[in-house]
């Protein structure tokens, strides 16, 4: 009933419309880059970024926007991917001191890893929680989260991936201590080319707090990028309190792989975890990069924002 | 040659026609069925039967422009097809349409409730809120039948993306049909 009715109200679209759309061409196209040499933009845009003050950013409930002021026109790329068509979310300004914006690959491939170490107090730790990827496998048979994969017992999916139970429940894809355990704030997450598929993931750092790049360099095989977010002013100011002292500072280091495409990345509060120890746990990280495909579900917009928080 | 002088063709009825026809319009007429088809041969025949269609209509109709004519009558020849072969075969298309039939609500006197065509004309208002480049993709996909894959290609960016693009549309369709009290 309901596709009778469709098709009927779809016969009522003007000629002119239908014309339109038949000889459309899309113009952007031509000026797009070519979606495999849209690489990452950390090293390009951060360090321009670095010396720009702010962006208007309104955060809301799954939605994010971001819109450049318009001096910033070195950063075309962010403006042409993160403008709404649709003009139906409200844009709020709030400030954000840096954002990294990381371009995923076509194929959507998962990666895992393993760590074999850890610094104290971490190691430790009885609040350290473990993500494996039998935990993802799990949830999207249950949730039928991924397209592709619905009504797909978790046997198949594990099968599929050509790993057994104790496998899967022996990589992860998140590590992490949150900040209020008396080990501080650690937490290592890899985003991977199944979560990139979808579009640039940005990373931003919000509500008040500054950023600073301090390093960036090669580790092994990896582009690492360095960054320091204080929330002083932003405990201060907004909360009108001064900072734990495990909240203040947190240390991000961000490990870009760029044949497979993905990121990882292990954040650490800067009173327990020193870049040294970030990065001697990216170095010592086992990744495996599984040969298996699948399509993220249709999302609400065409990127992923992550706020590099407090914990 | 201009759509006049094909119809002029065909009010003369000339056989010359439906080659002029065929070969301005043909490709984009063959894209229609095969998208909605997903089988050549099927698609080939369902075009041949538009043009013999517009044949038959043309004189006394006139229509210009005559590309949404003939397009209306390979689609319909191709839903007509669609429909004879049953839920077995249903093609991506139909899937396609699902994703618009969603926006409806379940009712079992639906057809009472809702009339067609002043859907349609709510969905030609809500067009008119997009920009040119979306609604061509909303009409690619809904109407000439593309499947994401093809829409990439066309339109840049994955199928991820251009999936993300139709469900905002969707949604912000979804919104005006309940402004319009089509939805509850």
């Amino acid at each position: 009933m309901k596709e009778e009715i469709m098709l009927h109200a779809l016969e009522e679209i003007s000629d002119e419309r239908l014309l339109e759309a038949a000889f459309y061409v899309p113009i952007a196209k031509a000026h797009r880059p070519k979606r495999l040499v849209r690489v990452l933009l950390i090293a390009a845009v951060l360090t321009t970024l670095f010396s720009v003050t702010a962006f208007a950013v309104w955060q809301g409930a799954m939605k994010v926007r971001i819109s450049a002021p318009e001096e910033k026109a070195s950063f075309h790329l962010l403006k042409s991917d993160f403008t709404d068509d649709y003009g139906e979310y409200a844009v709020l300004d709030r400030h954000v001191a840096l954002t990294v914006t990381v371009e995923g690959a076509e194929r959507a491939h998962w990666v895992q890893f393993r760590v074999s170490w850890l610094p104290e107090p971490a190691a430790s730790s009885d609040r350290l929680e473990r993500h494996s990827f039998f935990d993802v496998l799990n949830f999207a048979s249950d949730h039928s989260l991924y397209v592709g994969w619905r009504q797909r017992p978790l046997e198949q999916l594990l099968r599929e991936a050509n790993m057994s139970e104790d496998e899967a429940k022996s990589w992860y894809n998140r590590i992490n201590c949150d900040a209020r355990a008396p080990a501080s704030l650690l937490d290592i997450s890899v985003y991977d080319a199944a979560l990139l598929h979808n579009g640039p993931l940005i990373f931003g750092v919000a509500e008040g707090a500054t950023a600073e790049v301090l390093r960036e360099a090669a580790l092994g095989d990896y582009e690492l990028l360095e960054l320091q977010v204080d929330y002083s002013a932003f405990y201060r100011e907004q909360l009108k309190q001064d900072a734990p002292a495990e909240l203040k500072l947190q240390n991000h280091v961000l490990l870009y792989e760029p044949t497979e495409k993905y990121l990882i990345r292990i954040s650490g509060s800067d009173s327990a975890y020193s870049f040294e120890s970030l990065e001697k746990i990216g170095e010592n990280l086992e990744v495996l990069v599984t040969d298996f495909e699948t399509q993220l579900p249709e999302m609400a917009s065409d990127y992923l924002y992550c706020d590099l928080g407090r914990g | 040659m201009t759509d006049t002088e094909i119809i002029s063709l065909f009010f003369a009825r000339s056989e010359q026609a439906i080659a002029a026809l065929g070969e301005k319009y043909g490709a984009i007429l063959r894209r229609i069925a095969r998208n909605l088809l997903q089988n050549e041969e099927d698609a080939e025949e369902c075009v041949n039967d538009g043009y013999l269609a517009v044949w038959n209509t043309v004189p006394p109709r006139k229509p210009d422009p005559l590309l949404p004519y003939a397009a209306r009558i390979v689609r319909n020849k191709a839903l007509s097809l669609l429909r004879r072969r049953g839920a077995e075969k249903r093609s991506g298309y139909l899937w396609a349409l699902d994703e618009l039939c969603e926006l409806l609500p379940d009712s079992e006197d639906l057809q009472a409730r809702i009339d067609a065509m002043e859907l349609g004309r709510s969905i030609d208002r809500f067009l008119d809120t997009l920009t040119a480049e979306n609604r061509a993709l909303f009409l690619r996909r809904y109407w000439y039948g593309e499947s994401t894959e093809e829409l990439a290609e066309r339109f840049g960016g994955t199928e991820n993306r251009i999936s993300a693009r139709l469900f905002r549309m969707r949604r912000a369709l979804k919104k005006q049909l309940e402004k319009e009290g089509f939805t509850p």
